[in-house]
């Protein structure tokens, strides 16, 4: 996921709404997609 | 992910989830990787993490699972909302060696890491519940 792509996805979870599920969501995506980039587990 | 507590003064692991429940919490201000990059809103590399002192704190990180191998490497950057890092991002390398655990990150690395974080950063401070 480019960082366009990734910058989307979060807005998409911050548009559903601001709640601890929205931020948790949204850390374990960015979790992910930095794992991803770098190789290493989330 | 660390993030400041609602005063501020303190980093708490927000993810992954297994690090964010209890008591995580240590001073911004402590002599710690994470509070340095807070406190100078500068992103670092540590190649050599697993030598040098570091909190106890990060030992806990790989106690929590008996066969995750010690952090050897590891690079921070600041999440920032204007000029406040209201979080820290760390990516590390593990391995039972520096050798084992893959190549030294790189100036390019943190740059890369920069750039998602800054992407990333409105939608994150935005979202961010207070934390105690």
């Amino acid at each position: 996921m480019g960082t366009k792509e990734l910058a989307a996805a979060l807005e998409q979870i911050g548009a559903a709404g601001a709640d601890d599920k929205a931020w948790r969501k949204a850390l374990a995506v960015v979790a992910e997609a930095i794992a991803s980039l770098f190789g290493v587990p989330p | 992910m660390l993030v400041r507590t609602n005063d501020n003064l303190r980093l708490k692991f927000e993810h992954p989830p297994a690090l964010s429940a209890g008591v995580n919490v240590f001073p911004v201000a402590s002599t710690s990787f994470a509070g340095e990059v807070a406190r100078t809103s500068r992103g670092a590399i540590d190649n050599g993490f697993a030598a040098a002192k570091h909190l106890g704190f990060y030992e806990r990180i790989h106690r929590n699972d008996a066969r995750m191998e010690p952090i050897q490497k590891l690079m921070a950057v600041p999440m920032r909302a204007g000029q406040f890092s209201f979080a820290v991002v760390e990516v590390g390398r593990r391995g039972a060696t520096a050798a084992e655990a893959g190549p030294d990150f790189a100036p390019s690395d943190l740059g890369r890491l920069a750039e998602v974080c800054e992407a990333v950063a409105p939608t994150l401070s935005r979202l961010r519940p207070r934390i105690t």
